[in-house]
């Protein structure tokens, strides 16, 4: 009875596998049979299609992979005290030191904190300007979800002919934050080839309370710590 | 930390060659209705110019790129002033023409506000071919008027279309 069972088992598998095998070279019979309009408009449908694969930017807690980074506008020398990114969990620190004169651009080459994050919801900004010879500070409530929305686009980048879709496909990944004169503070998203800009805050001139966070050595505002408390 | 006093900090640190850019957010700020466009100098050219990318740099810090695949989304909306432009096109099968150029801050500040009557009008920024394929002339225009920028004339670059690469279809 056992036996019988199994084989009864073993003839059901393989009537399964083959309507599996019809139904597939149904399926090849089926492109072959098209037309070549037919089958270009399909090899278009198919390159593209976007992955589900890649790309992504979140991972598997909903978190998403983004930089930071910051800079300064031509002419306005400053260095960073302690700014960073607060998402819902953590604080996003953004570690560049003295800012590069490029307007709508990081400071060096790369980017910092390339990691999977939460959102961020607010941005605290801290710096020195030399160039004014004062200290900055601020707090800012971002817009979470015009940032949320932004970062869920992806779109076709340059139609290059690359088979991965890597290249193929753009979205947002950075936060760019830049200072200018009189505590003036502009945050971009930023990607290969869009960037917006996404707020325009102003910062107030501090004196006292940037001694107290700049003990806990945030990066490397020694410098800066000395320089406040000597004044 | 070392003993570095603030005055030793600001006399240390070099400066910038830059003037100090106070009150440039708001400047920058400032969006206008306008597209891009490409054409000949002589509008009876038998060639005809597909465009296939324009990257717009703004003063602002942002930018953007607008491939041939989007084409019909480079319609005219509200854009900031831009500070560099780099376009592709072709016009046959064979070559590609390219080349960018950056804006004098004061003269395109001064086409936009001169021509867009209070954020009004609706402009074009057209960068006029010659049959050298140099670029002779830019300028700003609504329904009316035109403000030549001061742009030098540049040649354009030309190269090879890229090999077409057909994507792979499995299909056993």
């Amino acid at each position: 009875m056992k036996k019988q069972t199994h084989f009864i088992k073993l003839k059901s598998c393989f009537l399964l596998l083959f309507c599996l095998m019809q139904f597939v070279s149904c399926q090849e019979k089926k492109y072959d049979n098209m037309t070549e309009a037919e089958k270009a408009a399909l090899q278009q449908e198919i390159y593209d299609r976007p992955s589900e694969i890649w790309p992504t930017n979140k991972n598997s807690s909903g978190e998403y992979y983004y930089t930071v980074n910051m800079g300064a506008m031509e002419g306005y020398l400053a260095q960073n005290s302690g700014s960073n990114f607060v998402a819902s969990n953590e604080s996003v620190s953004i570690p560049a030191r003295s800012f590069g004169e490029n307007w709508g651009h990081g400071t060096g080459s790369y980017a910092f904190n390339d990691e999977y994050h939460s959102l961020p919801k607010k941005l605290y900004v801290a710096y020195f300007s030399a160039t004014e010879d004062k200290f900055y500070e601020g707090l800012f409530d971002l817009p979470y979800d015009q940032i949320k929305e932004e970062f869920d686009k992806m779109w076709r980048a340059y139609p290059n002919k690359s088979l991965y879709a890597k290249d193929k496909y753009d979205r947002y990944k950075g936060f760019i934050v830049g200072v200018a004169p009189q505590g003036e503070i502009v945050v971009w998203l930023s990607s290969f080839s869009q960037q917006i800009v996404i707020g325009t805050y102003k910062a107030k001139e501090t004196l006292g309370r940037l001694q107290k966070r700049q003990q806990y050595g945030r990066c490397d505002t020694g410098i800066l710590f000395k320089i406040n408390y000597q004044k | 930390m070392g003993d570095v006093t603030r005055e030793f900090y600001l006399k240390s640190t070099t400066k910038s060659k830059y003037p100090i850019p106070i009150g440039k957010i708001e400047k920058y700020g400032k969006q206008y209705h306008w597209k891009p466009k490409i054409e000949y100098e002589d509008k009876r050219t038998p060639e005809k110019i597909e465009t296939l990318k324009y990257y717009l740099e703004y003063f602002n810090g942002g930018y953007e790129s607008i491939y041939a695949l989007y084409e019909k989304e480079n319609v005219v909306k509200l854009r900031n002033v831009p500070k560099k432009i780099i376009f592709r096109f072709k016009t046959d099968e064979k070559f590609l023409y390219g080349t960018g150029f950056e804006f004098q801050e004061d003269d395109i500040f001064k086409a936009f506000e001169t021509l867009s009557n209070n954020q009004k009008e609706e402009l074009e920024l057209v960068i006029k071919i010659d049959e050298f394929k140099q670029i002779s002339k830019v300028l700003l225009r609504n329904s009316v008027n035109e403000y030549v920028l001061d742009v030098p004339i540049k040649k354009v670059g030309k190269t090879d279309l890229d090999i077409q690469i057909t994507p792979l279809i499995e299909t056993d």
